[in-house]
């Protein structure tokens, strides 16, 4: 069951459109993530989606209901699609309870239990039971954020639109927070299509991931295939960092020779295109200073540099090597490295390069 | 942001400017000297009267004696409140009002000079203060103003006695907490004692009587047909003829009978100031006042009677002598106090 | 809002605070020793039945007024700030100008048109055609700062525009409507000119009864001192509501401006039909009236020495006026926009508790109090922009607190940490950020100032004319052709200030911001950039090959 699709959605602010062309479809209870970089047009889709900027073009469905399409033009009160905002958008004259049951009938729900029973199991989802009577404004901003996710749940509707909820937020409870949202939409069993610009968390909540760039969605799939199996260079290096290795000759059996000496690749590869490797592929071993005596001539892959900088991230390393012409490499190594600038490493790559 | 502040930074700096300038044209107050705001020989006039008025008269008189003159304008009641609150550090030298309950006022407060003997004494006794600290200039006779198409020239009452009869219910208009009808209330006290007033003003409340704040505003009422009587002073009529001519105006004008408390003449008057320290200039204005040509001139621009001898009234309309209304002096209605308690205790202010 | 409750104001800020606030209730002293020295008679008039009767009529008047205000002010401010309605740019400007219509001349434009005009109900309607513009002004400035989030969150659980707009748009819109509502009651309190024309039995009438009838100045003080209670507990209600509405804002830094609303066919007719009736009632048909009343006068003489005198006479005390009323009114309305606290409050109070007194009690208090401290400044210019000072600051107060009250207190710890003084760092973030709030209050003040009436002819020098003085004088004699120009030129030269108001009242940052769609909705911008860095693209380049 389709729980939120788009077809051809152009959409923009008279003049220019600021998203052309996106077609995209989310299961239902399924999260997607709709990444991109500042000024990609995330946010305008989801408000095109949502009904409060008019598209010019073809399909949108929530649940089962067309609420844009020829001739359909439905209004975003009447879309059954709850918004979580970038601050939240707690009503700040209301009560945390009045928030979260202000899209909600004032005394009692249409199958005759209380409001207020249904308000409080929501504040319980998301973990705040005893702050109803509270005003947003004693509200941390985390937990600003969870009582808008539960007041976008309460009307219990067929998708729930997060519009970068937690790019206010600290970076610690950033991915906590983002964690029990994930969680609380699963448990709800409510579609959601959650905008951000930030890679970790529109790979980590994600079953489907789509990446704008200018305003066309550049590839979609599992966070996996955007990330092993990026289309173009502009979705690897948004995804993640990238080496990008130009194929020197292409082996025999097909695959191609790079700086980084042979590499196998997951599909075919022509002489004149691009190699990606991610950093965490690039494994480096570290050259004693002497040679050992009779010494073993180098494998075949066997490449060589010198180590140029190292950044130390506590849980990684990433460390930047120089090869034979000034050609540099980032890799990225767990823990301490144990490596120094002015090392002379070997390197070689682990698993298979993509290639553009 | 930037830009815009230039603007208002530029204007306070033109602010100054044009401050200095009018500030220079107008009259020298603007010197150190708190307690003499004129210069040399001037006489300074607090004039409850209208510019359009005083302006002209005043201008005649500097370039008659050499004598300059500075006014301050304002409301007749206003001023002499003013007046009373500046006491004796106030820089006026003469006082010209509108009616007699002011100069009262001023008396009761102290602040009137005697009049140098001679000078009041063109002015009949009824017509200034018994202690010649101030002096009528020109008279304002009540009259009953009336719209004749609701009541035909023949049936406007002669007597303000009869606009209590029921025949007016709704139908006239008073202006209650004005000078000139507290003055006329005070007289018919004097006159026909504190009962039948008493009586009168009831009569008039429960005959549902329309109140004004100002006399023309009465006048007005009654020209469009809103009222159909209305008790105000002679020259409203006039004043409004010379702005929109007397062919486009409805409200004509009806004398009480002589004798009647409704035909009383009050007076526009003045007084020398005892805080004042040009007494003798503002004496010699206050002569000139009562001098025959300016008192012709009034009667000319404002249809006023004049109070000195020998001095034509103005015509169309019934002379002085003909109008005495109740037989006092206007120095007897010094008992404003009583009246306004009287109309408090009515309901009428 | 940008307050901090935990610090104690700065000693100079709260001495100049203090000194602002006895200069602006200097009125009031001058009532205590009327009062002091008053006899019985002064007291009876208080327990007179008509004493309360006129009361309870000027209570009357100001809910009616301000009920007429909300009724006109809340759909213009809307249509004006919301939507894309064409002409918007002069509607706002024409719609700040019934401030420069003196009130007496609205109420002869009307009853010259209606002659049996009468009654509260009349004078409630002019009265708020004439003061609409204190309460839209600052409601258009508050509806632009509006966070679109909260509408759109609103929208997403289901509700309508219109139960949007009753639910969560209007509720935020109070402390900005409460500011200026507090200004029209104020107004309609100590009016005089409006209910002596339509004859209405407010309480001023009993208190200018008592001045010119009887020049009993202590029985008028006494009086007075019941509208300076009326008016301390009008203040009160006031603060009450902004005060509970000051914690509301949540949410992280300034909200983007929203996307205007489409007005088309129908809707963008009412609309320009709705803008029509209210600047056409409370603009046109002065001006008409007047321009009516010149054409059918015979006593057109027009003097231009004397005009030119009057303009100048205007301009400039009223500038003065202005200028020394935002010294008394920005060191309040830091105090009150940063601190909280009953000597805050109270010290607010005290500004407001003069601003219901009639101008005549006013004038005479300066009357009275300059030739007791400082005789040689007796009917000077200084003393007549002072008194405009006194009369107006409060208006510039409210202003003043919420343009600095918008501003983020941290960017002043910021400006101290790289380096500014106390005062540097206030000026330079704080001061540019507000200042076109604050100035358009010292606005808000000369419009007002060129306006006013008796105190002016009390304290002015003699011979110094203003606009105002001169229409009276021609009014009085009601050579109303003559009246014309000067009440013309008044609304004309209220032009400028009122558009670079209409500029300025904004919150800061939006001040000048057009409100126009933004290409992408994209924020977070230092965030992403942020994560941008992260993931930084790394192009090994092709060796020599």
């Amino acid at each position: 069951m389709t729980g939120l699709q788009v077809a051809g959605v152009g959409a923009g602010y008279g003049g220019e459109p600021v998203v052309r062309d996106v077609s995209f479809g989310v299961e239902h209870g399924r999260l997607l993530a709709v990444v991109g970089a500042s000024g990609s047009g995330k946010s305008t889709l989801l408000r095109a989606i949502a009904g409060f900027i008019p598209v010019s073009s073809v399909i949108i469905r929530i649940g089962d209901r067309l609420v844009t399409g020829p001739g359909v033009a439905i209004s975003p009160e009447h879309r059954s699609v709850g918004i979580v905002t970038q601050d939240g958008s707690l009503f700040p004259h209301l009560t945390v309870a009045r928030n979260v049951g202000f899209g909600l009938p004032r005394r009692t729900l249409s199958d005759g239990t209380p409001t207020a029973d249904r308000v409080r199991e929501l504040l319980s989802m998301v973990g705040l039971s005893d702050v109803g009577s509270r005003f947003p404004h004693e509200l941390s901003g985390g937990q600003q954020q969870r009582v808008a996710l539960a007041r976008a749940l309460a009307p219990n509707p067929e998708a729930v639109l997060l519009d970068e909820p937690f790019s206010a937020l600290d970076a610690g409870l950033r991915s906590e927070l983002g964690h029990e949202v994930r969680q609380v939409l699963r448990d709800a069993r409510t579609t959601a299509m959650l905008v951000t610009h930030d890679q970790d968390e529109a790979l980590s909540l994600a079953d489907h991931v789509a990446l704008l760039v200018d305003g066309r969605i550049a590839q979609q799939g599992s966070p996996r295939d955007l990330y092993e199996r990026p289309a173009n260079l502009a979705v690897a290096s948004f995804l993640g960092e990238v080496n990008v290795l130009p194929v020197l000759a292409l082996e025999p059996d097909g695959d191609p020779r790079t700086a980084l000496g042979v590499i196998p690749v997951s599909a075919p590869v022509s002489a004149a295109k691009e190699v990606v490797v991610r950093p965490e592929q690039v494994v480096l071993t570290r050259v004693p200073a002497a040679p050992s005596l009779g010494g073993q001539p180098p494998a075949g892959n066997d490449t060589r540099g010198r180590v140029a900088a190292i950044v130390y991230f506590g849980h990684d390393s990433i460390v930047d090597v120089e090869l034979a012409d000034r050609v540099i490499v980032r890799a990225r190594v767990l823990g301490d490295s144990g490596l120094a600038v002015g090392d002379e490493v070997r390197v070689s790559v682990c698993g298979h390069g993509q290639p553009l | 942001m930037l830009p815009h502040a230039r603007l208002p930074m530029l204007l306070l700096p033109a602010a100054v400017l044009l401050a200095a300038c009018s500030g220079g044209d107008a009259s020298s107050s603007a010197n150190g000297d708190g307690t003499s705001a004129s210069s040399a020989g001037a006489v300074v006039v607090y004039s409850g009267r209208s510019e359009d008025l005083v302006e002209p008269l005043l201008t005649k008189f500097t370039a008659e004696t050499g004598i300059p003159v500075e006014v301050r304008y304002g409301d007749t009641a206003e001023l002499a409140a003013q007046l009373i609150e500046e006491g004796e550090a106030s820089p006026a030298d003469l006082y010209f009002g509108q009616d007699a309950g002011a100069l009262g006022a001023l008396d009761a407060a102290g602040l009137c000079a005697t009049l140098p003997d001679g000078v009041a004494s063109a002015v009949p006794a009824r017509y200034r203060s018994a202690d010649d600290t101030w002096t009528g200039i020109t008279g304002r006779a009540r009259v009953i103003a009336y719209d004749p198409r609701q009541v035909p020239e023949a049936d406007v009452p002669t007597s303000v006695f009869e606009l209590t009869d029921p025949k007016w219910r709704g139908m006239v208009a008073i202006a209650p907490t004005n000078g000139s009808f507290q003055a006329f209330v005070t007289a018919m006290r004097v006159s026909q004692g504190d009962d039948t007033t008493r009586d009168w003003l009831q009569g008039l409340v429960d005959n549902d009587v329309q109140t004004f704040e100002k006399n023309s505003l009465i006048r007005d009422a009654v020209d469009t047909g809103g009222a159909a009587l209305g008790l105000i002073n002679h020259y409203y009529w006039y004043q409004k003829a010379a702005e929109i001519g007397a062919d486009n105006m409805n409200v004509q004008l009806a004398f009480a009978k002589p004798g009647d408390p409704g035909a009383l003449v009050n007076i526009a008057g003045a007084c020398v100031l005892s805080p004042s320290d040009n007494a003798a200039g503002a004496a010699e204005l206050l002569t000139w006042m009562l001098d025959p040509s300016t008192q012709e001139w009034f009667v000319n621009e404002t249809w006023e009677y004049p109070l000195v001898e020998g001095v034509a009234a103005p015509s169309g309309i019934p002379p002085l002598a003909d109008l005495q209304g109740p037989d006092i002096a206007l120095a007897e209605l010094e008992d404003l106090p009583g009246t306004l308690a009287m109309l408090q205790d009515i309901g009428l202010t | 809002m940008g307050t901090s409750t935990s610090r104690r104001p700065p000693l100079p800020l709260l001495a100049a605070a203090v000194a602002a606030v006895v200069v602006m209730a200097l009125p009031l002293v001058y009532l205590v020793i009327r009062v002091v020295d008053s006899g019985e008679s002064a007291w009876s008039a208080l327990w007179r039945p008509r004493t309360a009767e006129t009361i309870a009529t000027s209570l009357l008047l100001v809910v009616l007024v301000a009920v007429g205000v909300l009724i006109l002010a809340v759909p213009t401010a809307w249509l004006l700030s919301r939507t894309d309605l064409p002409f918007r740019r002069v509607l706002i400007v024409l719609v700040a100008l019934p401030l420069a219509v003196p009130s007496y001349v609205a109420a002869y434009a009307w009853i010259a048109l209606l002659p049996g005009m009468s009654g509260v109900l009349a004078a409630a309607l002019v009265m708020s055609l004439s003061t609409f513009p204190y309460v839209s002004i600052p409601l258009m400035a508050a509806l632009r700062g509006l966070d679109p989030g909260l509408e759109e969150s609103a929208r997403s659980l289901g509700l309508g525009r219109a139960a949007v707009a009753r639910r969560v748009v209007l509720p935020l819109m109070w402390p900005a409507a409460g500011a200026g509502l507090l200004l029209a009651a104020l107004y309609t309190l100590a009016e005089f000119g409006t209910v002596s024309i339509f004859r209405v039995d407010a309480f001023t009438r009993v208190i200018y009864a008592s001045y010119r009838a009887s020049f009993d100045r202590t029985a008028a003080a006494v009086l007075a001192v019941l509208l300076v209670l009326l008016a301390l507990a009008l203040v009160a209600a006031e603060a009450r509501v902004r005060g509970r509405a000051s914690r509301w804002r949540t949410g992280s830094g300034a909200p983007r401006p929203a996307a205007p609303i489409h007005v088309r066919g129908r809707v963008r007719a009412a609309g320009l039909v709705w803008m029509s009736c209210v600047i056409g009632l409370s603009l046109a048909l002065p001006v008409a009236s007047i321009i009516g009343q010149l054409v059918l006068s015979r006593r057109r003489a027009f003097d231009p020495e004397a005009f030119l005198g009057a303009l100048a006479g205007s301009v400039s005390a009223s500038t003065l006026g202005a200028a020394v009323a935002l010294i008394l009114a920005i060191p309040l309305g830091v105090l009150a926009a940063r601190y909280t606290g009953r000597l805050v409050r109270s010290l607010e109070a005290g500004a407001f508790a003069g601003h219901g007194l009639p101008g005549v009690v006013i004038g005479l208090a300066l009357v009275f109090l300059t030739l007791m401290l400082l005789p040689a400044a007796y009917q000077t210019l200084a003393t007549l922009a002072f008194a405009y000072a006194v009369l107006f600051a409060p208006k510039a107060v409210g202003a003043t607190r919420a343009a600095v009250g918008a501003a983020p207190p941290e960017l002043e710890s910021v400006a101290r940490s790289l380096g500014r003084g106390p005062l540097g760092a206030w000026w330079q973030t704080t001061g540019r950020l507000a200042w076109p709030g604050i100035a358009a209050g010292g606005l808000l003040v000369l419009l007002t100032a060129m306006k006013e009436l008796p105190a002016t002819l009390m304290l002015r020098p003699t011979g110094f004319e203003t606009l105002a003085t001169r229409l009276w004088s021609r009014t009085e004699v009601e050579a109303f052709g003559a009246a014309a120009p000067y009440a013309l030129a008044l609304i004309v030269l209220a032009a400028l200030p009122a558009w670079l108001m209409s500029r300025w009242l904004g919150s800061p940052g939006s001040s000048g911001r057009r409100s126009q769609a933004p290409r992408t909705l994209d924020r977070g911008d230092a965030a992403a950039d942020g994560a941008w860095k992260g993931a930084a693209m790394h192009q090994v380049k092709a060796g020599p090959s």
